[in-house]
Protein backbone atom coordinates (compact mmCIF):
# COMPACT_ATOMS: atom_id res chain seq x y z
CA UNK A 1 0.00 0.00 0.00
CA UNK A 2 1.28 3.46 -0.93
CA UNK A 3 1.94 5.85 1.95
CA UNK A 4 1.28 9.42 0.95
CA UNK A 5 2.61 10.75 4.22
CA UNK A 6 3.08 10.12 7.92
CA UNK A 7 2.09 12.50 10.68
CA UNK A 8 3.19 12.28 14.32
CA UNK A 9 1.63 14.36 17.08
CA UNK A 10 3.25 14.64 20.49
CA UNK A 11 1.24 16.15 23.31
CA UNK A 12 2.82 16.89 26.70
CA UNK A 13 0.44 17.91 29.48
CA UNK A 14 1.98 20.12 32.20
CA UNK A 15 -1.06 21.68 33.88
CA UNK A 16 -4.73 20.80 34.16
CA UNK A 17 -7.54 22.83 35.75
CA UNK A 18 -5.06 25.21 37.37
CA UNK A 19 -2.99 22.43 38.94
CA UNK A 20 0.58 21.60 38.00
CA UNK A 21 1.10 17.90 37.35
CA UNK A 22 3.73 16.23 39.55
CA UNK A 23 5.05 14.66 36.35
CA UNK A 24 4.08 15.76 32.82
CA UNK A 25 2.08 13.19 30.87
CA UNK A 26 3.00 12.59 27.24
CA UNK A 27 0.69 11.19 24.54
CA UNK A 28 1.78 10.43 20.98
CA UNK A 29 -0.25 9.51 17.91
CA UNK A 30 1.52 8.28 14.78
CA UNK A 31 -0.61 8.33 11.61
CA UNK A 32 -0.07 7.05 8.08
CA UNK A 33 -2.05 8.39 5.13
CA UNK A 34 -2.57 5.49 2.73
CA UNK A 35 -3.99 5.02 -0.74
CA UNK A 36 -6.87 2.57 -0.36
CA UNK A 37 -6.59 -0.17 -3.03
CA UNK A 38 -10.21 -1.19 -2.34
CA UNK A 39 -11.73 2.27 -2.76
CA UNK A 40 -14.82 2.68 -4.91
CA UNK A 41 -16.02 -0.91 -5.17
CA UNK A 42 -17.17 -3.85 -3.08
CA UNK A 43 -14.20 -6.15 -2.46
CA UNK A 44 -14.94 -9.50 -0.82
CA UNK A 45 -11.41 -10.58 0.08
CA UNK A 46 -9.53 -7.88 2.00
CA UNK A 47 -6.29 -9.87 2.29
CA UNK A 48 -4.18 -7.09 0.76
CA UNK A 49 -5.16 -4.73 3.58
CA UNK A 50 -4.66 -7.38 6.26
CA UNK A 51 -1.17 -8.17 4.99
CA UNK A 52 -0.18 -4.52 4.78
CA UNK A 53 -1.23 -3.92 8.38
CA UNK A 54 1.72 -5.83 9.83
CA UNK A 55 4.40 -3.61 8.33
CA UNK A 56 2.35 -0.47 8.94
CA UNK A 57 1.80 -1.44 12.57
CA UNK A 58 5.50 -2.00 13.13
CA UNK A 59 6.44 1.30 11.48
CA UNK A 60 3.83 3.43 13.26
CA UNK A 61 4.55 1.88 16.65
CA UNK A 62 8.27 2.47 16.20
CA UNK A 63 7.61 6.12 15.31
CA UNK A 64 5.22 6.63 18.21
CA UNK A 65 7.47 4.99 20.81
CA UNK A 66 10.47 6.98 19.62
CA UNK A 67 8.56 10.23 19.90
CA UNK A 68 7.21 9.29 23.35
CA UNK A 69 10.68 8.87 24.79
CA UNK A 70 9.36 7.08 27.89
CA UNK A 71 8.00 3.63 28.79
CA UNK A 72 4.57 3.04 27.29
CA UNK A 73 1.65 2.76 29.69
CA UNK A 74 -1.49 3.01 27.55
CA UNK A 75 -2.19 2.25 23.92
CA UNK A 76 -4.92 2.55 21.32
CA UNK A 77 -5.51 2.43 17.57
CA UNK A 78 -7.89 3.97 15.06
CA UNK A 79 -8.62 4.38 11.36
CA UNK A 80 -10.51 6.86 9.23
CA UNK A 81 -11.77 5.75 5.81
CA UNK A 82 -12.35 8.22 2.96
CA UNK A 83 -15.73 8.50 1.30
CA UNK A 84 -15.05 5.88 -1.37
CA UNK A 85 -14.05 3.30 1.21
CA UNK A 86 -15.89 0.98 3.56
CA UNK A 87 -15.52 0.65 7.33
CA UNK A 88 -14.63 -2.99 6.78
CA UNK A 89 -11.43 -1.73 5.09
CA UNK A 90 -10.54 -0.06 8.38
CA UNK A 91 -11.40 -3.27 10.20
CA UNK A 92 -9.02 -5.20 7.95
CA UNK A 93 -6.16 -2.88 8.93
CA UNK A 94 -7.02 -2.69 12.61
CA UNK A 95 -8.06 -6.12 13.84
CA UNK A 96 -6.41 -9.22 12.32
CA UNK A 97 -2.67 -8.45 12.41
CA UNK A 98 -1.99 -4.98 13.81
CA UNK A 99 -1.88 -6.17 17.40
CA UNK A 100 1.29 -8.22 17.34
CA UNK A 101 3.65 -5.54 15.97
CA UNK A 102 2.05 -3.01 18.31
CA UNK A 103 2.59 -5.22 21.34
CA UNK A 104 6.12 -6.08 20.23
CA UNK A 105 6.89 -2.39 19.79
CA UNK A 106 5.67 -1.27 23.22
CA UNK A 107 7.40 -3.97 25.24
CA UNK A 108 4.40 -6.25 25.48
CA UNK A 109 0.74 -5.64 26.27
CA UNK A 110 -1.77 -8.12 27.68
CA UNK A 111 -4.91 -6.08 27.20
CA UNK A 112 -7.05 -5.87 24.10
CA UNK A 113 -6.02 -2.74 22.17
CA UNK A 114 -9.02 -0.39 22.15
CA UNK A 115 -9.99 1.03 18.77
CA UNK A 116 -12.28 3.31 16.82
CA UNK A 117 -13.06 3.73 13.15
CA UNK A 118 -15.12 6.12 11.08
CA UNK A 119 -15.69 7.49 7.60
CA UNK A 120 -14.75 11.09 6.99
CA UNK A 121 -13.58 13.89 4.74
CA UNK A 122 -10.09 15.40 4.91
CA UNK A 123 -9.45 16.91 8.32
CA UNK A 124 -11.92 14.68 10.14
CA UNK A 125 -10.92 14.17 13.77
CA UNK A 126 -11.12 10.78 15.41
CA UNK A 127 -11.07 9.97 19.14
CA UNK A 128 -8.51 7.22 19.61
CA UNK A 129 -9.55 5.31 22.76
CA UNK A 130 -6.78 4.48 25.24
CA UNK A 131 -6.40 2.15 28.19
CA UNK A 132 -3.62 0.60 30.26
CA UNK A 133 -1.77 -1.91 28.13
CA UNK A 134 -1.50 -4.67 30.71
CA UNK A 135 -4.92 -4.47 32.36
CA UNK A 136 -7.89 -2.84 30.64
CA UNK A 137 -9.75 -2.13 33.88
CA UNK A 138 -7.12 0.19 35.42
CA UNK A 139 -9.36 3.18 35.96
CA UNK A 140 -6.72 5.90 36.03
CA UNK A 141 -5.92 5.21 32.40
CA UNK A 142 -9.33 5.26 30.63
CA UNK A 143 -8.90 8.11 28.15
CA UNK A 144 -8.97 9.17 24.49
CA UNK A 145 -6.79 11.25 22.21
CA UNK A 146 -8.40 13.34 19.47
CA UNK A 147 -6.36 13.13 16.27
CA UNK A 148 -6.77 14.68 12.85
CA UNK A 149 -4.65 15.00 9.71
CA UNK A 150 -5.68 18.25 8.05
CA UNK A 151 -5.67 17.04 4.44
CA UNK A 152 -6.59 13.37 4.94
CA UNK A 153 -8.24 11.07 4.16
CA UNK A 154 -9.14 11.98 0.62
CA UNK A 155 -12.00 9.96 -0.81
CA UNK A 156 -9.68 7.15 -1.97
CA UNK A 157 -7.46 7.14 1.12
CA UNK A 158 -7.38 5.83 4.68
CA UNK A 159 -5.65 7.13 7.79
CA UNK A 160 -4.27 4.56 10.24
CA UNK A 161 -3.35 5.75 13.76
CA UNK A 162 -1.33 4.14 16.55
CA UNK A 163 -1.35 5.96 19.91
CA UNK A 164 0.76 5.49 23.04
CA UNK A 165 1.05 7.34 26.35
CA UNK A 166 3.48 7.66 29.24
CA UNK A 167 0.69 7.80 31.81
CA UNK A 168 -3.03 7.98 32.56
CA UNK A 169 -5.34 10.97 32.77
CA UNK A 170 -3.71 14.16 34.13
CA UNK A 171 -5.32 14.29 37.61
CA UNK A 172 -6.93 10.88 38.22
CA UNK A 173 -9.01 10.86 41.40
CA UNK A 174 -12.03 8.61 40.89
CA UNK A 175 -10.76 5.48 42.57
CA UNK A 176 -11.05 2.07 40.96
CA UNK A 177 -8.33 -0.38 40.03
CA UNK A 178 -4.86 1.16 40.26
CA UNK A 179 -1.78 0.17 38.26
CA UNK A 180 0.01 -1.33 41.24
CA UNK A 181 -2.98 -3.54 42.13
CA UNK A 182 -3.16 -5.58 38.95
CA UNK A 183 -2.61 -9.32 38.62
CA UNK A 184 -1.49 -8.69 35.02
CA UNK A 185 -2.34 -12.09 33.55
CA UNK A 186 -5.70 -11.89 31.83
CA UNK A 187 -5.30 -8.46 30.26
CA UNK A 188 -8.32 -7.22 32.22
CA UNK A 189 -7.27 -6.90 35.87
CA UNK B 1 -26.14 17.52 45.07
CA UNK B 2 -28.79 18.07 42.40
CA UNK B 3 -28.52 16.60 38.94
CA UNK B 4 -29.62 19.27 36.47
CA UNK B 5 -30.43 17.95 33.01
CA UNK B 6 -30.81 20.63 30.36
CA UNK B 7 -31.87 18.19 27.68
CA UNK B 8 -31.86 14.59 26.48
CA UNK B 9 -31.04 13.69 22.89
CA UNK B 10 -32.08 10.39 21.28
CA UNK B 11 -30.80 9.29 17.90
CA UNK B 12 -31.55 6.12 15.96
CA UNK B 13 -29.67 5.01 12.86
CA UNK B 14 -31.20 2.31 10.63
CA UNK B 15 -28.76 1.15 7.95
CA UNK B 16 -29.95 -1.11 5.11
CA UNK B 17 -27.18 -0.87 2.50
CA UNK B 18 -23.40 -0.53 2.80
CA UNK B 19 -20.92 -0.17 -0.08
CA UNK B 20 -23.78 -0.85 -2.49
CA UNK B 21 -24.61 -4.22 -0.93
CA UNK B 22 -27.79 -4.76 1.11
CA UNK B 23 -27.38 -5.94 4.67
CA UNK B 24 -28.85 -9.32 5.65
CA UNK B 25 -31.02 -7.41 8.16
CA UNK B 26 -31.35 -3.75 9.03
CA UNK B 27 -28.64 -2.60 11.44
CA UNK B 28 -30.08 -0.36 14.14
CA UNK B 29 -27.96 1.82 16.44
CA UNK B 30 -29.42 3.97 19.21
CA UNK B 31 -27.73 6.73 21.17
CA UNK B 32 -29.17 8.56 24.16
CA UNK B 33 -27.29 11.54 25.62
CA UNK B 34 -28.05 13.65 28.67
CA UNK B 35 -26.72 17.21 28.75
CA UNK B 36 -26.13 18.11 32.41
CA UNK B 37 -24.72 21.00 34.40
CA UNK B 38 -21.14 20.45 35.58
CA UNK B 39 -21.25 21.29 39.30
CA UNK B 40 -17.50 21.92 39.34
CA UNK B 41 -17.19 24.07 36.23
CA UNK B 42 -14.46 26.64 36.52
CA UNK B 43 -12.61 25.14 39.47
CA UNK B 44 -10.55 22.16 40.53
CA UNK B 45 -12.51 19.81 42.79
CA UNK B 46 -10.44 17.18 44.58
CA UNK B 47 -13.16 14.97 46.04
CA UNK B 48 -15.48 13.81 43.26
CA UNK B 49 -17.11 10.91 45.10
CA UNK B 50 -20.20 12.66 46.50
CA UNK B 51 -21.02 13.85 42.97
CA UNK B 52 -20.31 10.40 41.50
CA UNK B 53 -22.51 8.67 44.06
CA UNK B 54 -25.32 11.14 43.38
CA UNK B 55 -25.14 11.39 39.59
CA UNK B 56 -23.90 8.01 38.36
CA UNK B 57 -26.90 5.89 39.40
CA UNK B 58 -29.48 8.44 38.21
CA UNK B 59 -27.85 8.86 34.81
CA UNK B 60 -26.98 5.20 34.52
CA UNK B 61 -30.59 4.16 35.02
CA UNK B 62 -32.17 6.86 32.88
CA UNK B 63 -29.84 6.40 29.91
CA UNK B 64 -29.87 2.60 30.05
CA UNK B 65 -33.65 2.36 30.03
CA UNK B 66 -33.98 4.88 27.21
CA UNK B 67 -31.29 3.50 24.95
CA UNK B 68 -32.53 -0.08 25.19
CA UNK B 69 -36.09 1.12 24.51
CA UNK B 70 -34.94 3.26 21.58
CA UNK B 71 -33.05 0.36 20.03
CA UNK B 72 -36.12 -1.84 20.29
CA UNK B 73 -34.15 -5.03 19.58
CA UNK B 74 -31.66 -7.16 21.53
CA UNK B 75 -28.38 -5.35 22.13
CA UNK B 76 -25.29 -6.95 20.60
CA UNK B 77 -22.63 -4.26 21.10
CA UNK B 78 -22.41 -1.19 23.32
CA UNK B 79 -20.38 1.78 24.51
CA UNK B 80 -20.46 4.98 26.61
CA UNK B 81 -19.19 8.56 26.46
CA UNK B 82 -18.52 11.58 28.67
CA UNK B 83 -17.76 14.87 26.92
CA UNK B 84 -16.90 17.74 29.27
CA UNK B 85 -17.33 21.41 28.35
CA UNK B 86 -14.36 23.73 28.20
CA UNK B 87 -14.71 25.05 31.76
CA UNK B 88 -14.33 21.57 33.22
CA UNK B 89 -11.73 18.85 33.50
CA UNK B 90 -12.05 15.42 31.99
CA UNK B 91 -11.93 13.70 35.39
CA UNK B 92 -15.43 14.91 36.27
CA UNK B 93 -16.87 13.18 33.20
CA UNK B 94 -14.73 10.10 33.71
CA UNK B 95 -15.94 9.88 37.31
CA UNK B 96 -19.57 9.64 36.26
CA UNK B 97 -19.12 6.87 33.70
CA UNK B 98 -16.33 4.74 35.14
CA UNK B 99 -18.16 3.16 38.04
CA UNK B 100 -20.40 0.12 38.36
CA UNK B 101 -22.96 2.52 39.80
CA UNK B 102 -23.33 3.86 36.26
CA UNK B 103 -22.59 0.89 34.02
CA UNK B 104 -24.43 -1.91 35.78
CA UNK B 105 -27.84 -0.50 34.80
CA UNK B 106 -26.81 -0.83 31.16
CA UNK B 107 -25.43 -4.30 31.67
CA UNK B 108 -28.64 -5.40 33.37
CA UNK B 109 -30.88 -3.83 30.72
CA UNK B 110 -28.83 -5.28 27.86
CA UNK B 111 -27.92 -8.63 29.46
CA UNK B 112 -24.26 -7.72 29.13
CA UNK B 113 -21.11 -8.66 31.00
CA UNK B 114 -18.07 -7.02 29.46
CA UNK B 115 -16.00 -3.90 29.99
CA UNK B 116 -18.14 -1.13 28.52
CA UNK B 117 -15.87 0.73 26.08
CA UNK B 118 -15.72 4.48 26.45
CA UNK B 119 -14.63 7.82 25.05
CA UNK B 120 -14.02 10.84 27.28
CA UNK B 121 -12.62 14.23 26.47
CA UNK B 122 -13.02 17.97 26.88
CA UNK B 123 -14.49 19.79 23.90
CA UNK B 124 -16.51 22.74 22.65
CA UNK B 125 -20.21 22.67 21.91
CA UNK B 126 -20.75 20.94 18.59
CA UNK B 127 -17.57 18.88 18.76
CA UNK B 128 -17.71 15.44 17.26
CA UNK B 129 -17.00 12.39 19.40
CA UNK B 130 -16.44 8.75 18.49
CA UNK B 131 -17.84 6.09 20.81
CA UNK B 132 -16.00 2.76 20.59
CA UNK B 133 -18.35 -0.22 20.81
CA UNK B 134 -17.61 -3.84 21.53
CA UNK B 135 -19.63 -7.04 21.84
CA UNK B 136 -21.56 -7.08 25.08
CA UNK B 137 -20.58 -10.56 26.35
CA UNK B 138 -17.34 -11.34 24.51
CA UNK B 139 -15.02 -8.46 23.75
CA UNK B 140 -13.00 -10.59 21.35
CA UNK B 141 -15.83 -11.08 18.85
CA UNK B 142 -14.20 -9.27 16.00
CA UNK B 143 -17.24 -8.70 13.80
CA UNK B 144 -18.59 -6.39 16.48
CA UNK B 145 -15.63 -4.02 16.90
CA UNK B 146 -17.20 -0.78 15.70
CA UNK B 147 -17.60 2.93 16.43
CA UNK B 148 -20.50 5.35 16.55
CA UNK B 149 -19.81 9.01 15.78
CA UNK B 150 -22.01 11.80 17.06
CA UNK B 151 -22.20 15.50 17.87
CA UNK B 152 -24.75 17.79 19.50
CA UNK B 153 -24.62 21.26 17.99
CA UNK B 154 -25.18 23.16 21.23
CA UNK B 155 -23.54 20.81 23.73
CA UNK B 156 -21.59 20.63 25.89
CA UNK B 157 -21.67 24.33 26.70
CA UNK B 158 -18.60 25.36 28.72
CA UNK B 159 -20.26 24.57 32.08
CA UNK B 160 -21.85 21.30 30.97
CA UNK B 161 -21.12 17.60 30.49
CA UNK B 162 -22.65 15.27 27.90
CA UNK B 163 -23.10 11.70 29.16
CA UNK B 164 -24.21 9.14 26.57
CA UNK B 165 -24.84 5.46 25.95
CA UNK B 166 -24.84 3.70 22.58
CA UNK B 167 -26.40 0.32 21.74
CA UNK B 168 -26.57 -1.58 18.45
CA UNK B 169 -28.36 -4.75 17.33
CA UNK B 170 -25.57 -6.10 15.12
CA UNK B 171 -21.91 -6.20 14.16
CA UNK B 172 -20.46 -4.22 11.28
CA UNK B 173 -22.52 -4.31 8.06
CA UNK B 174 -20.44 -6.83 6.07
CA UNK B 175 -17.90 -8.31 8.48
CA UNK B 176 -15.36 -10.43 6.58
CA UNK B 177 -11.97 -10.19 8.23
CA UNK B 178 -12.14 -13.45 10.14
CA UNK B 179 -11.77 -13.95 13.85
CA UNK B 180 -9.07 -14.70 16.37
CA UNK B 181 -8.93 -18.37 15.38
CA UNK B 182 -7.15 -17.36 12.15
CA UNK B 183 -4.18 -16.15 14.18
CA UNK B 184 -3.89 -18.80 16.88
CA UNK B 185 -0.13 -18.91 16.46
CA UNK B 186 0.04 -15.32 17.67
CA UNK B 187 -1.90 -15.89 20.89
CA UNK B 188 1.27 -16.61 22.86
CA UNK B 189 2.27 -12.98 22.46
CA UNK B 190 -0.65 -11.91 24.64
CA UNK B 191 0.00 -14.50 27.29
CA UNK B 192 -3.70 -15.28 27.36
CA UNK B 193 -6.03 -17.61 25.50
CA UNK B 194 -8.93 -16.65 23.24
Amino acid sequence: MQIRKTYVITETIHREMGQALAQPVCRVAAAAVLENPCAGRYVEDLAELVEASEGLGAMLTRMAVAALGAPVESYGKAAIVGEQGELEHAAALLHPRLGKPMRDGVGGGKAIIPSSKKTGAPGTAIDVPLHYKDAAFVRTHFDAMEVRVPDAPRANEMVLVVAVTSGGRPLPRIGGLQKHEIQGQDGLR
Amino acid sequence: MDLRIRKIVTYVDETAIDMGKPLARTKRTALVAAVIANPFAGRFQEDLFPMIDAFAPQLGKLLAERVVAALGEPVEAYGKAAIVGLNGDVEVGSGIIHTLKFGNYFRAAAAATTLLPAVEKVGPAGCTWDVPLKHKTNDKVRSHHQTFTFSIPDAPLPDEIVVALVATNAGRPHPRIGDLSRETSLLDVRGAGP
